[in-house]
């Protein structure tokens, strides 16, 4: 055993070899390096907290790469992705010196086929080992979130990886989504739900999600409640500890009257996903949809897709297996490439389960 | 060898003789300079046809009862042979199934004799370790399997598990490989399995030759022997998987070995070596502090105590089989084997005192605990400082030095006093812990250091250690972190003096200098720390400034190197959901008999529904999903889920073929866990069956005992025995009963139902009430009492509902007559008159439980609260029961520990069977205190009485209901 002295470029080559990936390929600013260095260490931290996680991985970074806003903005939006994508579990915590609230889980190891051949890898084992062996690894390409073996890499991609203890996902449950409904009807039932909890009193660092702001810019649609705020709003609750909790509620003059927690669904459903279908749902009532951007050069066979708006856990595992997520262009909260033949039935999907509208890039 | 010589020879034995000794002879002689080889009579070179032509010859002879003195060789070949491919336990069953007559013509011992032969003329391998001094004949021909195909799974799982620990040395030395291995396979399901581990020498012998054979001439196993066991193993892909990336790091381990010598690998930029062990502190908890409504709380975190077990091995069956309690953590003790999870996070009501062990195994012996206590403890002194990472959250800091800027917090069993006004009095739940919070200033100026050292703190060097690239396991963000095996730590190290030298050493090694000044303007230095075995090592930087006035600094990280954990299919408590077991490898008689207990974990009212299978080698006998329940299914959930398995028709026939149960659940968002229990392999074992509706018991007989001594106990009249014999390898027995066998050293008992053809059949079953002989008022009756219930209650039990509930009869007469030898016979009618009403009648008991004052006023507050313990959970129950009795212990001056004693006490009244096993130590002189002082036995009696008769569960194992003990 001993001590080696390294430069910056050797100890970063170094790090990223033992994340499994090409050190010629990429670095500490590639998002596929920093979702497997999410990856990692969520399997030796939870149960924990999205912002626990992003702290270690930060802290980790300093002195391999410059540590700003974007890296942590990048952290957090791959965290959202990898929920999504079945990476990670977000449950509230089920043992008690865990805590109180939402906490992080390691989503079970498991594959996608998808019809191409292509498999989808899911799932983080705990103690940093690895879903596959090193091997195996070679094939698998990693582009941001996503981690599939190319489809013709190995033969019976299935057996392969059941031998390595993955369970097989079905497009079905892969699929699975809210049934359609019209929007108003969805906003209805929510605030028929709403109406039916005791007054609220005072709620303590409440933010609201303002429908009257421009679709596109998801961001800038939160605010502290104000005087003249009354009505239904998608909201969210600071508690003493840990992430503010997703809700909806009644105001009157910018004083809370009623509230709902989120999820109201039966199951494991997240708040968010369903605060961010309500919203959708929200929007599309007043006339104002939610903005999908589409490029497709002319003759081109692949089309870039920009959504303004986060996409629920349900509908990113769809996009993720038909599309490549790409770093996320200007104005976009996500992007991806997809097959220009793919285009219009996961639009029309996206236009029917979450009412948007869809305008070509400008 | 792929022709021979037998056909020339009228009797193809001794064709197969001749060829045989031919061929081992000169195997012998190969590798007679290698004093770690011996030969493997597997090693016999035979094709598959000459195999198949072997056997026939063998069962030729033996069905005609003679073996000529000159042609034992091929029986010996044979006996591995039949040792290769047997399946669960039943040796010489096999045995005679491929050579019909064997039992009738020949005596086990002569297979031994043949071994022993074989191995002083062709130097061939003798069986090793504690399993061989129990199965003395067996242990020949298994060993000379070199592995079992049904135990070769696990040999390649544990070698995929173990596969970063792998050394150079270790696979040039298969002794030290095989008890390496060893160690780490107690773990296994496979009772088999872990026997098979006990021999070291064979064990290292065969990895050595799975790791490194292929492609090459092994050392240690003939290269067509251990091609065909890679064949075999081949079959299960993921078994062939975990061979193959264990056998990639074992090639890439011994090709460094051999580079190691031409010099240092990688940069060139320095290289600092070890010199000596690492320090070991693999087992001490993490400690934490939590914030919550109330203030903060104390937590500690489990450390993998698997590193004490494997370092001790008498630790791991304490550690495996008994509760263990956590001083100051509320609630009942972590159940048995709870405290090998490592990770689990207890908050602590109570911090622990000076003298106190954190961890203390129950019942467990001195040394024990001791160890223990060693191993595994806070860190020293009256306070501790928690850096606070997070709002809400602190992790202690080992060195207690602290940064300007930093927020703490320190806990200390006496008050501060300090004027500095960056300390503020906090909230602590933890009973014997006062709480401050610390917001350092940015500058740490004398005025700050002296307030910080009156306060027994420290000011952490102008020298910063942190992990760069890989997130550690662990980092308690100042001076400690902690890496899995295999992996290279990559640390940066930093400060902002200006510096003439900086150098390094590690684990006390002559210090060598690095550059601190090329690489960034923020003097920095990036250092990978490579090979690093497990423990803690210690990383020193010494730094001299530019400045020759000012000191030279000093710093230091703690860096631990430790086992990956959490490799049970039963999931992890870092995944969605888990399962847990009690003991923490339990076998299928202890999840049937309901001795161990199953608890599954994950988010609250999330339905699931686990499927039972009972397997007998690879054919599934028969499976069922349970009904659908919630998380988290707690142990009495588990029991009420799993008797709906056990009551199904289907399930009571096949159980007792089954030699294994996996318990799956599989949840379309959460995963799959699974948990494998197997038969234990013992060298009796009874299968409890039916021919025609006719009970019968078999005798499965591993011992070197053709001659076993058989007895039978009636139901009628437990503990009154008679011999009885064996008709061929079964008894029948309508009357139904225990029957129990002895061979040497070896017993077994099992329960014989009663033969029930007719209704009148089953009434008069049900009707016949047990009734058991007792003697003297003595405490070796007593004890001889507790025995015999020990003994009904661990018989094997077939899947039939009536020998249940005649066992569960048997077991509630003995405790009876044990409450009525203790307690007298006028509390032998109160207990005979209270139990003729409904409801029970609790006065009529306490009316008897004593005549002095202070036992009147015992017996009044019981009958006063004997419902509401009732409605508490058993631990709960034993420790009011403990409270309830605190007077009439001081009175009687009762030198034993009190709550040990009350459990004592509820565990003889309700289950004297699970109480010796319970009490580890000998109870003599708990005995001498219960004869000695009666009330407190009925006191106990009273309680569990009633208690059972409020109680509305369903369990049948157990003699008084609600009284199911961990």
């Amino acid at each position: 055993m001993g001590v080696i002295q390294l430069d910056h470029a050797a100890a970063t080559a170094v790090a990223i070899e033992a994340l499994g990936l090409d050190p010629q390929a990429v670095d500490f600013d590639a998002p596929e390096a920093l979702a497997a260095t999410l990856r990692r260490t969520a399997s030796f931290m939870c149960p924990t907290t999205t912002g626990r996680l992003i702290r270690a991985v930060v802290d980790s970074l300093a002195g391999l790469r410059v540590i700003d806003a974007d890296l942590r903005e990048t952290l957090d939006e791959l965290v959202a992705s990898l929920i999504a994508y079945g990476d990670l579990l977000e449950l509230e915590a089920y043992a008690e010196a865990s805590g109180t609230g939402s906490r992080l889980y390691l989503g079970p190891p498991a594959f996608v086929a998808r019809e191409s051949g292509t498999v989808l890898l899911v799932g983080i084992r705990p103690e940093g080992e690895p879903l596959v062996s090193e091997e195996l690894g070679a094939f698998v390409s990693n582009e941001r979130h996503i981690r599939a073996l190319p489809a013709g890499a190995v033969d019976d991609p299935a057996g392969v990886l059941a031998s390595y203890g993955l369970t097989q996902t079905t497009l079905e449950h892969w699929h699975r989504a809210p049934a359609m409904c019209q929007p108003e009807v969805l906003v209805r039932g929510y605030q028929n739900r709403l109406d039916q909890q005791r007054s609220s009193g005072s709620v303590d660092g409440l933010t609201v999600l303002d429908g009257e702001q421009d679709v596109s810019y998801y961001r800038g649609r939160w605010r502290s409640p104000k005087h003249r705020d009354s009505g239904f709003y998608v909201a969210r609750r600071a508690r003493a500890f840990g992430a503010p909790l997703w809700c909806v509620v009644d105001l009157a003059e910018g004083e809370p009257v009623r509230l709902l927690d989120l999820p109201i669904l039966q199951g494991l459903n997240r708040g968010c996903d369903e605060a961010w279908r309500l919203q959708a749902a929200i929007d599309a009532d007043r006339g104002a949809p939610q903005i999908i951007r589409t490029d497709t050069p002319s003759g081109a066979d692949v089309s870039v897709v920009d959504f303004t708006a986060p996409l629920p856990s349900w509908l990113q595992r769809r996009w993720d297996l038909v599309a490549t997520p790409l770093v996320r262009r200007r104005g976009a909260l996500l992007s991806y490439r997809i097959p220009t033949v793919e285009l219009d039935e996961e639009l029309a999907f996206v236009k029917e389960r979450m009412w948007a509208a869809v305008e070509p890039t400008r | 060898m792929t022709s021979g010589t037998a056909g020339a020879d009228p009797d193809p034995l001794r064709g197969f003789h001749v060829e045989l000794d031919e061929h081992f002879r000169a195997l012998g002689e190969s590798v007679r300079s290698n004093a770690l080889r011996p030969v493997f009579a597997l090693e016999h070179g035979l094709s598959e046809q000459r195999r198949a032509e072997l056997r026939h010859a063998v069962a030729t002879r033996v069905r005609l009862g003679s073996i000529p003195k000159d042609a034992w060789l091929p029986v010996v070949a044979f006996a591995a042979e039949i040792g290769y491919g047997y399946v669960g336990d039943e040796y010489w069953d096999s045995f005679e199934a491929a050579a019909p007559g064997w039992h009738r013509h020949f005596d086990r011992g002569q297979l031994r004799t043949w071994f022993e032969k074989f191995a002083s003329e062709y130097g061939g391998a003798r069986p090793g370790g504690a399993w061989a001094e129990w199965f003395t004949i067996i242990a020949w021909p298994i060993t000379h399997a070199v592995l079992p195909t049904d135990l070769q799974v696990h040999l390649a799982r544990l070698l995929y598990d173990y596969r970063h620990h792998l050394t150079a040395g270790m696979l040039a030395a298969p002794d030290l490989l095989g008890e390496s291995l060893a160690m780490r396979a107690s773990d296994s399901s496979s009772s088999r399995f872990r026997k098979f581990t006990e021999n070291t020498t064979l064990l290292g012998q065969v990895a050595a030759a799975l790791l490194l054979g292929e492609g090459t001439e092994s050392a240690f196993l003939l290269p067509a022997t251990l091609d065909r066991v890679v064949e075999d193993l081949a079959r299960e892909r993921q078994a062939l998987r975990w061979l193959t990336e264990a056998k990639a790091r074992a090639k890439s381990v011994r090709l460094r070995g051999l580079s190691r010598s031409t010099g240092p690998r990688g940069s060139t930029m320095g290289r600092v070596e070890s010199a000596g062990a690492p320090v070991d502190r693999l087992s001490d908890p993490r400690c934490y502090v939590r914030k919550g409504d109330d203030g903060w709380s104390a937590i500690i975190e489990l450390p993998d105590l698997s590193v004490l077990a494997t370092r001790f091995q008498m630790m791991r069956p304490e550690l495996q089989r008994r509760r263990c309690v956590v001083a100051g953590a509320a609630g009942a003790p972590l159940a048995r084997g709870r405290v090998l999870l490592p990770g689990q996070r207890l908050r602590l009501d109570r911090w622990p005192n000076y003298s106190e062990a954190l961890l203390k195994i129950e019942n467990a012996p001195a040394a024990a605990n001791e160890l223990l206590a060693d191993y595994c403890r806070l860190s020293a002194g009256s306070l501790w400082l928690f850096r606070i990472t997070e709002p809400g959250l602190g992790v202690e800091v080992r060195g207690r030095a602290v940064r300007a800027g930093h927020e703490y917090l320190v806990c200390s069993r006496h008050e501060l006093e300090t004027a500095a006004d960056w300390v503020h009095r906090a909230d602590m739940t933890t009973s014997g812990l006062r709480a401050y919070s610390l917001v350092i200033p940015d500058v740490i100026g004398p005025e700050t250091s002296a307030a910080l050292g009156e306060l027994g703190l420290g000011v952490a060097t102008d020298i910063t250690f942190e992990p760069v690239g890989l997130v550690p396991a662990l980092w308690d963000g100042e001076g400690a972190a902690e890496w899995v095996i295999g992996e290279e730590p990559l640390i940066s190290i930093t400060t902002t003096k200006a510096l003439r030298a900086c150098f390094l050493s590690i684990d006390g090694s002559s210090p060598e200098p690095i550059d601190l000044l090329a690489h960034s303007p923020q003097h920095q230095a990036l250092v990978c720390l490579t090979d690093l075995g497990s423990g803690t090592h210690e990383l020193h930087a010494t730094l001299v400034p530019l400045d020759e006035d000012e000191p030279v600094i000093e710093g230091r990280l703690d860096v631990t190197i430790r086992n990956p954990r959490d490799r049970a299919t039963s999931g992890s408590y870092r995944s969605a959901f888990f399962m847990l077991s009690s003991p923490a490898v339990p076998s299928l008689s202890e999840i049937w008999d309901d001795r161990a207990s199953i608890e599954i974990f994950g988010p609250a009212g999330i339905p699931v529904r686990p499927k039972v299978t009972l397997r007998n080698s690879d054919s599934v006998l028969v499976s069922h999903h349970l009904p659908r329940t919630e998380l988290p299914v707690l142990a009495g959930e588990w029991r009420r889920v799993f008797e709906t398995f056990q009551r199904q028709h289907e399930v009571r026939q096949r159980f007792d073929d089954a030699d294994s149960m996996t318990i799956d659940i599989a949840h379309d968002d959460l995963g799959c866990i699974s948990l494998r229990a197997e038969r234990e392999f013992t060298p009796l074992r009874w299968i409890i069956g039916r021919n025609r509706n006719v009970p019968y018991a078999r005798l499965i007989n591993n011992t070197a005992y053709e001659e076993v001594t058989l007895h039978i106990q009636d139901f009628a009249t437990p503990g009154t025995t008679q011999q009885c014999t064996i008709n061929g390898d079964r008894v029948e027995y309508p009357a139904g009963g225990l029957i129990s066998a002895t061979a040497g050293r070896s017993s077994a008992a099992g329960i014989i139902p009663p033969q029930v053809d007719t209704l009148d059949d089953l009434r008069r079953s049900t009707r016949e009430h047990p009734r058991v002989h007792v003697n003297a008022r003595e405490p070796s009756e007593v004890i001889r009492l507790c025995r015999l219930s020990q003994q009904w209650m661990t018989a094997t039990v077939p899947g039939d509902i009536i020998a249940r509930q005649r066992q569960v009869a048997v077991l509630r007469e003995v405790a009876d007559r044990l409450s009525a030898l203790v307690g007298g016979q006028s509390w032998a009618r109160a207990e005979i008159d209270a139990t003729r009403t409904r409801p029970l009648s609790a006065r009529r008991l306490a009316a008897a439980v004593g005549n002095q004052p202070d036992q009147r006023a015992l017996a009044e507050v019981l009958e006063r609260r004997a419902a509401d313990l009732a409605a508490l959970s058993v631990d709960k129950r034993v420790a009011d029961f403990a409270s309830l009795c605190s007077q009439t212990f001081r009175w009687l001056r009762v030198e034993l520990d009190r709550d040990w004693v009350s459990e004592f006490l509820l565990r003889l009244a309700s289950d004297p069977g699970g109480l010796l096993a319970w009490c580890g130590n000998d109870p003599t002189e708990a005995v001498g205190l219960v004869l000695q002082a009666p009330v407190l036995l009925r006191a106990a009696r009273l309680v569990v009485l009633v208690t059972a008769d409020l109680t509305a569960e369903t369990d049948v194992a157990t003699p008084y209901r609600g009284w199911t003990w961990e």
